[in-house]
């Protein structure tokens, strides 16, 4: 026969963070935000960013980025030719196009 | 097909981006002169699936066949795989072995460059400033010609770990002619002339193959990378040459 249980409380605050709180359950996944959260702010740290708040959204880490322009995607002159004369003329020295043969 | 992704790592950072893929005019696959003038935007399918290049160039659409995957075959073009000259590529094992040209054009120029020479080191070409590949040129082949292509590849990208090519004629039951061409075991894709001289003359019994597939990657600096090392890559190179020419040999006409 079982024996009899009692169940309490007991309470042990975390010395290891303000609120004293502590994980249960798959403790092992709460690394993962402050893991994904340091990746962005050393991806960032060459622009000074040294922290971020969570969550961490697009328009965040975009803001962040914009702060200087060598860290958003390279932007480049798009043209798409109808002719191969008119290709080798874009290719040539300068860019500028030869006139048409 | 490897632009953007270039372009992401920040390999590649071109201020103006021509785009070559939509021109019509280098799209094209001709019989002219004893030899296919295949247009340098002519997809992997392209090639693949045209019977004139199965007919006369069967190497060359075997070859295509086995890129990457279908989204890539659909979009990837013969000039643009050329011009890149990735060393794990698939198409420089058959143009080495089929001695393929590489046409050059700029606005003032135009010449014609064999695919040994213009293919020079990883990601390197003799291509000029202002030239493109506009054309690759193959040799149409001989009807007693047997091809094959036989490829390690890896299994996320189709990538070549090692891809041997390998043409093969006989006359009067004696090998007569041998070409082997090998993509992704070193840094350039190369002819493998060695095994080309061990098999001209002989009958091809198995063990004269084997001691000619042997030759394949003596004195070549392999690569080694999470795929596989050196060694390993060399012997996947001896491996799949043999089985690249017992493969050949069998489609003798």
């Amino acid at each position: 026969m079982m024996p009899w249980i009692e169940s309490d409380h007991t309470i042990t605050p975390s010395p290891v963070n303000p609120l004293g709180v502590k994980g249960v359950g798959e403790a092992g996944t709460i690394g993962c935000s402050p893991a994904v959260v340091n990746s962005v702010v050393d991806a960032l740290s060459p622009l000074g960013v040294k922290h971020i708040d969570m969550p961490m959204t697009p328009e965040k880490s975009g803001r962040l980025s914009r702060k200087e322009p060598r860290m958003i995607p390279q932007t480049f002159e798009y043209t798409a030719p109808k002719t191969l004369q008119e290709a080798l003329g874009l290719l040539a020295e300068g860019g500028k196009p030869l006139p048409a043969a | 097909m490897s632009l953007i992704p270039m372009m992401k790592l920040r390999l590649a950072t071109p201020e103006h981006l021509v785009d070559l893929g939509r021109l019509k005019d280098l799209n094209y696959i001709r019989e002219q002169g004893g030899a296919l003038h295949i247009g340098a935007t002519t997809t992997h399918y392209e090639i693949e699936s045209s019977p004139l290049v199965r007919a006369k160039c069967p190497l060359l659409a075997e070859t295509a066949a086995h890129i990457g995957d279908v989204q890539v075959r659909n979009r990837g073009t013969i000039g643009g795989s050329v011009a890149h000259a990735d060393p794990s590529a698939d198409y420089p094992a058959a143009l080495q072995a089929l001695e393929a040209r590489v046409v050059l054009k700029g606005a003032q120029s135009d010449r014609t460059v064999p695919v040994a020479d213009f293919l020079v080191d990883t990601f390197t070409t003799t291509i000029e400033p202002g030239e493109i590949v506009s054309e690759i040129v193959v040799p149409i082949e001989d009807p007693g010609t047997g091809t094959s292509y036989q490829k390690v590849l890896q299994p996320a990208s189709g990538f070549a770990i090692v891809g041997i090519a390998v043409r093969i004629r006989k006359a009067g039951g004696k090998i007569a002619m041998a070409r082997i061409g090998v993509t992704g075991l070193s840094n350039c894709s190369y002819r493998a002339t060695a095994v080309e001289k061990a098999l001209e003359g002989k009958t091809g019994s198995a063990g004269e193959i084997q001691n000619a597939a042997a030759l394949v990657a003596e004195g070549v600096d392999a690569n080694s990378d999470l795929h596989g090392s050196a060694e390993y890559r060399k012997h996947l190179a001896v491996v799949h040459t043999a089985r690249a020419i017992l493969s050949a040999l069998s489609r003798m006409a």
